[in-house]
């Protein structure tokens, strides 16, 4: 994730072109914050469809609105700040789906430790997932949080601490049965 | 580095789709289509924010006479967004009071933090037009969802 995080400055060229809405560079712009961005709104809607839905409507609102945007570092914060306020508007369209587990990229055979994070993660809350995921991986402060989100930062730092322990719970419960599982086949 | 006690950042990325860009840059050039779904969405709260704007618009064209004629220049465009902008303000500052339903709360909520947004830029830029009229929509997409919220509280008290 770190390689095309959401901290890659855009110079005032580039910056000025976004503003003109020219086309090769939005491309350009589009593909260094793409996989941040899906990775973002997958983890965000807890599906492809919804993540699909949220990325798709961040960039064109954020080519759109380019022009508004005088500081080139920001770009990418700001981009993230729309993906999130997408992917809450898609969970709301949508109403409370099952979310999916997000098929991986990269290895061939997916280690079961992420499986059991990731069936841990969709099965939270979208707004405890929001609040895990930005502060947790994303990085962001429980001040950032909650100006998202418009509520407080006592808010944001309950729903994390027990949003991490609610996940902890869900693993501690499948290493269990994979212990009694294996147990049992002795 | 942040705190991830549980290693989210150690998940692997899901890799975004091909097609994904294709049909971005199919929304950026036909935007009309692509949004109509969106666009039915807020019809209603576009409808009131015509309204509201054509009222607030009246009433600067009143008090400012002559000056501000059908040939409007940028200024008076601002003036008439800043209008719109503080009427709105004024609407919202009766309707905050009322009760909302949950899922009211909730977009409201996110409604409040990108109006948040636009005062960040507006401090910046405070004669910049387009922002005080997506200011004014903004506000006044808030004060349909308020009204729409207290026109379906009526109709469940009536009900009952």
């Amino acid at each position: 994730m770190s390689k095309n995080a959401f901290n890659q400055p855009l110079d005032a060229v580039r910056l000025k072109r976004l503003a003109k809405q020219c086309r090769r560079t939005q491309e350009q712009v589009y593909r260094l914050f793409v996989d941040a961005a899906w990775t973002l709104a997958v983890r965000l809607t807890g599906c492809e469809a919804g993540a699909w839905d949220a990325v798709q409507e961040g960039f064109v609102r954020a080519f759109r609105q380019a022009g508004q945007l005088r500081d080139g570092n920001a770009f990418g914060f700001w981009l993230r700040r729309i993906i999130v306020n997408q992917a809450m508007d898609v969970h709301r369209l949508r109403g409370r789906e099952s979310p999916e587990i997000p098929p991986e990229s990269g290895a061939d055979a997916p280690d079961p430790a992420w499986l059991d994070l990731e069936t841990a993660l969709a099965a939270l809350d979208a707004r405890d997932r929001m609040v895990l995921w930005l502060h947790d991986a994303e990085g962001m402060t429980h001040e950032e949080i909650a100006v998202l989100a418009g509520m407080t930062v006592s808010w944001s730092k309950s729903r994390l601490s027990r949003t991490r322990a609610r996940v902890r719970g869900t693993l501690d419960k499948e290493s269990n049965s994979s212990l009694r599982k294996v147990g049992n086949a002795k | 580095m942040p705190n991830d006690p549980l290693n989210l950042r150690d998940l692997p990325a899901p890799s975004p789709p091909e097609d994904l860009w294709p049909s971005i840059a199919a929304q950026l050039d036909d935007p009309p289509r692509k949004h109509a779904r969106r666009s039915l969405r807020y019809l209603p709260t576009a409808l009131a924010a015509s309204l509201v704007l054509a009222l607030a618009g009246l009433q600067v064209i009143d008090m400012a006479g002559d000056r501000s004629m059908p040939s409007a220049n940028a200024s008076s465009e601002l003036a008439l967004a800043r209008a719109a902008s503080a009427r709105l303000e004024q609407v919202l500052r009766r309707q905050r009071d009322g009760v909302l339903d949950a899922t009211s709360v909730e977009s409201l909520a996110w409604m409040e933090q990108e109006l948040g947004w636009l005062d960040v830029q507006l401090a910046d830029n405070p004669s910049e037009t387009r922002l005080w009229q997506q200011r004014a929509d903004l506000l006044a997409e808030m004060a349909g969802q308020y009204e729409r919220n207290n026109w379906q509280a009526r109709i469940q008290l009536a009900s009952y």
